[in-house]
C-alpha cells in the first residue's frame, strides 16, 4: 500500500480520481453480482420445475450369465443367494457384464456347445409339434398335393 | 373472404381452458397379489428366514434306522432369506405452482408417489422371474404350446399347490408371436380360433381368455423388455415370498427455509426373495418377430 502522504498534491489528486472511478466500477459490479445471485435463485425456485426424487437403502444389482443373460435387477442379498442357486444348478454368474470376448470364448467350451446342443433339439421339437408349424405344414402339403394334380390333369 | 371475424381475428377474446390434467399411468399390483404375502410389521428384525427341512423317505421293513430333521440338506436353498428394505419418493410441491395449478396438485402428487411406489414394488418382484433355475425359452424363442406344457411339469414336479399363475407382458400374449398366436387359426382371412369351445369364444370376443392351460394369466408392463424379449414367469404362489415391515404410507412436510412449498413423501419398507425354487419357471420368449 502506498503512504499517500509521500505524494505531491498533484499526483495525490490523480490517485483519488482514479479510486472514485474505480469504485463506481466496484459499485456497478456489485448490483451487477446481485442480479446474477436474483437469476440463479429464480431458477432453483422456477415454480415450474418440481423436484422429484426416488430413494432405497440399497441399490439393486443385476447378475449376468456367461452368454450375457441378465438377470434381476435383485436386492444384493437375493442376488448373493441366486449366485449360490445357480451355481448349485452348475452355472457361474457374475456381477459384471461378460466382455465379447469373454462370450465368444465361452461359446467354444465344450459345455455350452453341448448345452446348446440339447436346447436347439429341444426348441426344433418344440416347434415341431405346435399348431402353426403343423399349419405352415399342411398349407405346403396342400399347395404340394394340387400342383400336382393340376400337373396331372395337363399331362393327361 | 375478407372481413370475416374467426377466431384468429378475435384471438384476445377467446380464453384458454385448461381441463384437469390426466395423470401418466402404469399398470398397478399384478404379481404383489400373486405371492405369499407375509407380515412382518410388529417384529424385530429386519430379515426374515423361512427355513426347509428336509423330506423323510419310509423304509420298506421294520429294520428302522433314526432319520434326523435337517434343514440343511434341502434341496431348496435353506433358509430363503429375505432383507427388508426401505424405499422411497419424494416431490417438492412449490408454492407458486400449487397457487397457479387448477387442479390440486397435492393430491395428483400424493397419486403419483403411491403409483411409483407400487411399480417399484412390482419390479422389485419380476426381477426375480429370471432367477429361478428352472426356465423355458430363451433370448431369442418365440413361445410354443409345448413350453406351457413344460412349464406345467416342471411347477407339477416341484409340488406346487394351484393356482398357478403365468405372468407375462402384454407383447408376450398379444405380441405378433404371442401366445394369443397359438390360439389364431387364421388372423388374415377372419377370427378363427384354435381355442376349443367357451376359450375359442372368449378370444374371439373378449380378444383374451384368463385361462389356459392350466394357468391363470396374467399380464403386466413392470417385467422389463430387453429388445423384445422379456423373461415372464409361470409360478403358484409359494415360490416367491413379499415380505412387508411397514406399507406404503404418504406424509406431507410444510417447508419454509429454502424453497416454500410442501414436501410429500411416500414410503414402503418391504422386502422379496424366492421361497420355493421349484415352484417357479422363468418364461423367456420374445413379444415380436
Amino acid at each position: 500500500m502506498d503512504d499517500l502522504n509521500n505524494l505531491s498534491k498533484k499526483e495525490l489528486i490523480e490517485r483519488l480520481n482514479i479510486q472514485e472511478e474505480d469504485s463506481k466500477l466496484d459499485r456497478y459490479s456489485e448490483q451487477e453480482i446481485e442480479m446474477n445471485k436474483l437469476d440463479r435463485l429464480s431458477m432453483k425456485s422456477n415454480p415450474n420445475q418440481l423436484p422429484y426424487r426416488e430413494t432405497a437403502d440399497h441399490k439393486n444389482v443385476m447378475l449376468y450369465t456367461s452368454i450375457n443373460k441378465p438377470i434381476g435387477a435383485l436386492h444384493p442379498d437375493n442376488a448373493r443367494t441366486t449366485m449360490r442357486r445357480w451355481k448349485n444348478a452348475g452355472i457361474q454368474l457374475y456381477i459384471t457384464k461378460r466382455t465379447e470376448a469373454q462370450v465368444e470364448a465361452f461359446k467354444k467350451t465344450p459345455e455350452y456347445i453341448k448345452s446348446k446342443m440339447k436346447h436347439d433339439a429341444l426348441r426344433s421339437s418344440r416347434r415341431a409339434q405346435s399348431s402353426k408349424s403343423k399349419n405352415d405344414q399342411m398349407i405346403k402339403d396342400i399347395a404340394r398335393v394340387t400342383a400336382e394334380a393340376v400337373a396331372g390333369a395337363k399331362n393327361g | 373472404m375478407a372481413g370475416e371475424t374467426t377466431p384468429t381475428t378475435v384471438t384476445e377474446m377467446i380464453p384458454t381452458i385448461i381441463e384437469a390434467a390426466l395423470l401418466e399411468l402404469d399398470d398397478g399390483n399384478v404379481i404383489k397379489q400373486l405371492v405369499r404375502n407375509i407380515d412382518f410389521s410388529g417384529q424385530p428384525g429386519l430379515v426374515h428366514n423361512t427355513p426347509f427341512i428336509t423330506k423323510l423317505t419310509a423304509e420298506a421293513d421294520d429294520n428302522l434306522a433314526n432319520a434326523a430333521l435337517d434343514s440343511g440338506g434341502s434341496d431348496e436353498t435353506s433358509p430363503s432369506t429375505c432383507t427388508v428394505a426401505a424405499h422411497g419418493a419424494t416431490v417438492l410441491l412449490k408454492e407458486l405452482a400449487k397457487l397457479g395449478s387448477v387442479s390440486d396438485l397435492a393430491v395428483a402428487a400424493g397419486q403419483l408417489i403411491g403409483q411409483s411406489l407400487v411399480v417399484r414394488q412390482e419390479k422389485d418382484l419380476a426381477g426375480l422371474f429370471a432367477s429361478f433355475t428352472p426356465n423355458q425359452g430363451d433370448a431369442n424363442e418365440d413361445i410354443v404350446a409345448a413350453d406351457l406344457y413344460a412349464a406345467y411339469k416342471t411347477l407339477r414336479e416341484g409340488h406346487s399347490t394351484f393356482p398357478f399363475n403365468l405372468v407375462v407382458t402384454p407383447g408376450q400374449y398379444w405380441g405378433d408371436v404371442g401366445i394369443i398366436t397359438l390360439l389364431q387359426l387364421d388372423a388374415t382371412n377372419g377370427i378363427q380360433s384354435h381355442g376349443v369351445g367357451s376359450v375359442g369364444e372368449d378370444i374371439a370376443r373378449q380378444g383374451w381368455t384368463g385361462r389356459l392351460l392350466g394357468f391363470d394369466v396374467y399380464t403386466t408392463t413392470n417385467i422389463t423388455v430387453t429388445s423384445n424379449n422379456a423373461s415372464g414367469c409361470a409360478f403358484s404362489r409359494d415360490a416367491i415370498k413379499y415380505v412387508e415391515k411397514k406399507g406404503i404410507s404418504i406424509e406431507v412436510d410444510r417447508q419454509i427455509v429454502g424453497e416454500v412449498g410442501d414436501q410429500i413423501t411416500g414410503t414402503g419398507y418391504w422386502g422379496e426373495a424366492i421361497l420355493r425354487n421349484k415352484q417357479g419357471t422363468e418364461m423367456q420368449f420374445n413379444e415380436i418377430a
